[in-house]
């Protein structure tokens, strides 16, 4: 089967629900100011670029990712969540927390700055501890639940560091160094980890991809930590390692695609394969042209693309779990792609690849974007309202 | 007497479910895999139907382990049997071995996924 969720082993639809409505929703938001003030992008601590990166990321990445990990965990476990319930406060508090972040940083108050960043770490701390618990309960192990579980503590220490590197700006002790880690644990840690590491089980189930094994994923998961450690003690290889495991990454997906059985990529897997070919395109840039390039191109087209094109698969999928699937056997109930309304979703894929393309070159590029937000949303909507 | 009598009511149900089982077969087509749009039969499922009513045994795999659509399918599957007459209790078991290959799938199956 092909399929993500099943009801008994689920949080009420209203979690993960929650968690991608309030993502979206700060996509939208995150977009739509750096549309309207583009001259953000040319200081890196710009207010508005650190509330727009916050909302794109921290808001639309991370909330989609956690929403999304309810469903997966158990999934590629094999068990159920331990600790539902909390669930709920993981989602109140990270969706108090982020939008009230990125207020602090548009106005320069850095009360609400320390105290949405805080909201947001509980969340995630609660979050993560949740699945810690579920982890403890599993009987069997493979390298996509290592993924995950490396994308767990990505979570946490990305966050840690950022309130580490806030508190000491006014304390003291402030070193520039940490704002790097900081970055490149969220980027790399949490997002290239978890597209690619989830990618390589979501991929295969969206293709009917058949016979691949996971000793690339493996290999690729201990290229990228290691990258990782690397980059943190200033070393050169660490840069060599994440690219390795980039590249390990880009030859697993071929894999995949190759040994699929359903031969046409519908518009959730077109979008996954846009954002891994901006992947690419930011690890060039990263080395020819320097990091703005390089951060727009991943954040808008590598993370845009890819969760807004897994969104298109697991939306439509727990709402049928949800309102569907007690009906199969019985009468006819609609397939996926039918709960997808597929022409906003390509409208958006289009506004948003090309957005992410020319957004380091003209403000047009930025707009682009932002409308594309829109289709998405609306895309996304009417799948809830099946 | 009584041998001829428990003799008539085997073949009475021995006939029931060589009735029953392609029926069986054509309500099991109607359990769709919602991402693929193939039903589980055409995608090579279905290892075994075993009909004795008021039974019915049903021995399955999935296209990949740890999918939990299995709960899905499985009462998918039990409904559907529910349905044919003199069918009240459907067991669903579910193996990995043999492990579901492509080969598996119908002609019609592949044609759909785009390949023919």
């Amino acid at each position: 089967m092909t399929a993500l969720a099943t009801p008994n082993k689920l949080v009420p639809l209203a979690v993960p629900l929650g968690f991608i409505a309030v993502g979206a929703l700060e996509l939208i938001a995150g977009a739509f100011l750096l549309a309207f003030y583009p001259h953000a992008l040319q200081a890196y601590r710009h207010p508005v670029l650190l509330a727009a990166a916050h909302l794109l990321l921290l808001g639309f990445g991370v909330g989609v990712l956690m929403g999304a990990m309810h469903q997966l965990v158990p999934v590629i476990l094999e068990v159920p969540l331990a600790r539902p319930a909390w669930s709920y406060l993981a989602l109140v508090l990270w969706a108090l927390g982020t939008p009230l972040q990125a207020i602090g940083f548009l106005q320069a108050q850095s009360s609400w700055v320390a105290l949405g960043g805080g909201l947001s770490l509980l969340g995630i701390l609660v979050f993560a501890l949740h699945m810690l618990f579920t982890y403890r309960q599993a009987d069997r192990w493979n390298p996509v639940a290592t993924a995950l579980a490396w994308v767990t503590g990505y979570l946490v220490l990305t966050p840690m560091l950022g309130m580490l590197q806030a508190l000491t700006l006014r304390y003291g002790f402030y070193d520039p160094n940490r704002l790097a880690w900081h970055v490149v644990a969220g980027l790399v840690g949490i997002f290239v980890l978890s597209i690619l590491g989830v990618g390589h089980k979501l991929v295969g189930m969206f293709t009917l991809s058949h016979g691949v094994g996971e000793k690339v994923l493996g290999l690729e998961l201990w290229a990228l930590n290691l990258g990782l450690l690397g980059l943190a003690f200033g070393h050169w290889a660490g840069f060599v390692l994440l690219a390795a495991g980039i590249g390990l990454a880009i030859y697993d997906t071929y894999t995949i695609f190759r040994h699929r059985n359903k031969r046409v990529f519908d518009v959730g897997v077109r979008h996954f394969m846009a954002g891994v070919a901006f992947l690419l395109l930011s690890l060039v840039a990263l080395v020819l042209s320097g990091g703005e390039l390089a951060g727009l191109w991943f954040g808008l087209g590598f993370v845009g693309l890819v969760v807004s094109g897994m969104l298109y698969k697991i939306l439509p999928f727990l709402v049928w779990t949800h309102r569907y699937a007690p009906q199969v056997g019985r009468g006819k109930v609609p397939l996926l792609k039918e709960m997808l309304n597929e022409r906003a979703a390509n409208l958006a894929g289009v506004l948003l690849g090309l957005g992410a393309l020319l957004a380091p070159f003209t403000p047009l590029g930025l707009w682009a974007f932002a409308l594309g937000t829109l289709p998405f949303g609306y895309a996304l909507w009417e799948v809830t309202r099946q | 007497m009584k041998s001829a009598s428990a003799g008539t009511q085997m073949t009475e149900v021995q006939l029931s479910a060589e009735t029953l089982e392609p029926l069986a077969w054509e309500a099991l087509q109607q359990v769709y895999d919602p991402e693929l749009g193939l039903d589980v039969v055409n995608l090579g499922l279905i290892y075994q139907v075993r009909l004795e009513p008021p039974q019915a045994f049903v021995q399955m795999t999935l296209t990949t382990r740890g999918c939990p659509l299995h709960d899905s399918i499985q009462g998918a599957i039990e409904r559907a049997l529910r349905q044919l007459p003199g069918i009240r209790e459907v067991r669903v078991e579910l193996v990995w071995d043999p492990p579901w290959n492509p080969a598996r799938m119908s002609a019609e199956a592949r044609r759909m996924l785009g390949w023919g």
